[in-house]
């Protein structure tokens, strides 16, 4: 593949020169975007590891004059009666129940659309889309008016059940169901006399585990990282998922100066640095950990029949 | 792509086995099979998504004060509110900058990780998508030092642009600014991956005969891949358009620390109005608006990009 087209031998040199450069020129640009995207992440473990003085003083990408990532973290965790450590269960609590709901939801919906040809398909078909171009918040302020006239407001409830829809889910279902599950294999199974449920539990679910992994990634992941509906659905302190809970601490100090923090706060900006550092570093692990799941989900789901 | 030559599609799966005499339970045919599949998944749909809507629309036609049905009036002060304007303006700014630029920052990035040039890509390809799985609220914790001259790693840049402190960033002309660079930061790596994997999908066949028709890197571009990816493109432009429209927890989170106004976007400005003031019904009808423009999106996606025909076309 790689040397299909020979260069003309009278300008083979030249060609040598002009691919070079255009590498390193290539490379340049890779190392100035690689600057731009992972800095900042590296600032954040780095600074989550220094005093407050050193944030400002020390070099941003290096360790300051003494290691303080421990000190950090039992501060955090020891702010308001561990807090930190409820909110920790809380995202748990309304993640995991949504991540279950989206992913057996997702995959009925997706073949029952893609394997079967019913009145209303297309439409239901029609509506999938466009709540799939739909952000959610645009919904999030009538999602918690319903709510609060639904009495799920500060309760988990408010916060699981709108995430447990997911239209993307429906989508890579879809496309999977459509394109890479055929109907010969139901066909025979139904000769073989399973019933549709029986065709989808034993048949159906087990070849999907690619795209369902993808789908429960990705779903973990937005609603681990949701901020604006929990943050209406849950006043409460205790009720908060991390998020939340992080952004009400940041709320409370001075981000990105070395003033002291409001009149009587109890929160420095090191524990916002810090508790920024907890949230973020183990979804970011996981995530690139078992990127090749989600990232042939990412393909699977824009748009298949191209 | 995958498996263009996937046998039969699901035409025959309506077709019942002749002479079957097997009797079905009425729960189990296939007739009502996909309804019960479909069923969970659309029944929270509606409970979550067309049902707030519906009830949010029904609470904009009604008074505050009285509680009475007004008709449109709530829309009426919605739209000639200053507030809401001046949010309506940011946010119009950042759609006719901030789109644009992230989409072809996005492109130009996915278009470099798919060619042949330059060293450590499959590793950039990697790094670049860490962002996005950093919560909104840690992402902007971490840019406000980033924008302090002080603890920032980009301080000699900010120190050249005249930066004193992060108030820089506080002021009407550099605020949006501000505000775009933490969403592309954020979320351009993820349609990075989604472009390079529709890249990837481009046969290389369509590459090559172009090749040997004379086109350079940049005619393969222009006529072959660009056009392919078409569909990608606007689905990326919708979905970025629609990000910006309803933007609310960077600015929110940062409000005090670059002294951002409460109404700063149309989202905070409803959730201002509601939550701060009690109008509910006029954060409805502003909900509304926000949910009708981005449903005119939506469907002129639909409707321009072919996506739906495509997948029906089977």
């Amino acid at each position: 593949m790689q040397t299909q087209i020979p260069p003309k031998p009278a300008t083979t040199i030249n060609y040598r020169l002009r691919r070079r450069l255009t590498n390193l020129a290539v490379t340049a640009v890779l190392a100035v975007l690689c600057y731009y995207f992972l800095a900042p992440v590296l600032w954040l473990i780095v600074a989550s590891m220094k005093t407050k003085e050193d944030v400002f003083a020390s070099s941003p990408l290096w360790f300051g004059s003494s290691f303080r990532l421990w000190d950090n973290v039992t501060h955090v965790l020891n702010y308001n009666n561990s807090i930190f450590l409820t909110w920790t269960k809380n995202s748990l609590l309304y993640t995991i129940p949504s991540v279950a709901i989206v992913i057996v939801t997702s995959a009925a919906a997706g073949f029952g659309m893609a394997k079967y040809r019913f009145r209303g398909r297309t439409t239901l078909l029609f509506i999938t889309i466009i709540a799939l171009l739909i952000p959610s918040t645009t919904l999030a302020v009538p999602i918690y008016l319903e709510g609060s006239k639904l009495g799920i407001v500060n309760t988990p409830w408010g916060v699981i059940l709108p995430t447990s829809a997911s239209a993307f889910g429906v989508w890579l279902c879809y496309s999977f169901f459509s394109f890479q599950f055929s109907g010969e294999i139901m066909q025979a199974a139904r000769i073989d006399g399973a019933n549709e449920y029986q065709i989808f539990g034993f048949i159906a679910l087990p070849t999907s585990r690619g795209v369902l992994a993808t789908v429960a990634m990705l779903t973990f992941v937005s609603n681990w990282n949701n901020f604006f509906l929990p943050f209406l659905m849950e006043a409460r302190d205790d009720l908060m998922p991390l998020p939340v809970g992080l952004g009400n601490m940041a709320a409370q100090t001075a981000l990105g100066s070395q003033a002291s923090s409001a009149a009587g706060s109890a929160i420095s900006i090191m524990d916002v640095i810090t508790g920024a550092f907890l949230v973020a570093l183990p979804v970011a692990i996981l995530f690139v950990a078992v990127r090749k799941y989600w990232a042939a989900g990412l393909l699977g789901g824009s748009l298949q029949g191209q | 792509m995958a498996t263009a030559d996937a046998p039969a599609q699901a035409q025959g799966t309506l077709i019942r086995r002749p002479g079957s005499t097997r009797r079905r339970s009425a729960l189990a045919g296939v007739r009502v099979a996909p309804w019960v599949f479909v069923a969970p998944f659309f029944i929270l749909l509606f409970a979550f998504s067309l049902g707030p809507a519906l009830y949010s629309l029904y609470n904009s036609l009604q008074s505050d004060q009285t509680g009475k049905f007004i008709g449109l009036n709530n829309y009426n002060t919605v739209i000639h509110d200053s507030d809401f304007q001046a949010a309506a303006g940011v946010i119009w700014q950042c759609v006719y900058t901030l789109a644009p630029l992230f989409c072809i920052i996005a492109t130009v990035v996915a278009l470099i990780l798919d060619s042949k040039a330059g060293w450590g890509k499959s590793l950039i390809k990697l790094l670049i998508f860490l962002p996005f799985a950093i919560p909104a609220t840690a992402s902007t914790i971490l840019w406000a030092f980033n924008f302090s001259p002080d603890s920032s790693v980009f301080g000699p840049i900010l120190h050249r642009m005249g930066a004193q402190d992060l108030l820089f960033f506080s002021t009407p002309t550099t605020l949006p600014y501000a505000i775009m660079n933490i969403v592309v930061w954020q979320n351009v790596g993820a349609w990075v991956i989604v472009l390079t994997a529709s890249l990837a999908g481009i046969p290389q066949e369509l590459v090559e005969m172009a090749r040997i028709e004379g086109a350079g890197a940049l005619g393969v571009v222009r006529h072959i891949k660009l056009p392919l990816l078409m569909p990608v493109l606007v689905l990326m432009v919708v979905s970025v358009t629609s990000y910006v429209l309803t933007l609310i927890t960077e600015p929110y989170l940062l409000q005090n620390t670059l002294s951002i106004s409460a109404t700063f976007t149309p989202n905070m400005w409803a959730y201002n109005i509601s939550f701060q003031s009690g109008f509910f019904n006029l954060a409805a009808a502003a909900a509304m608006l926000l949910l009708f423009i981005a449903s005119i999106f939506a469907i002129l996606f639909v409707w321009r990009s072919g996506i739906y025909h495509l997948q029906e076309r089977d």
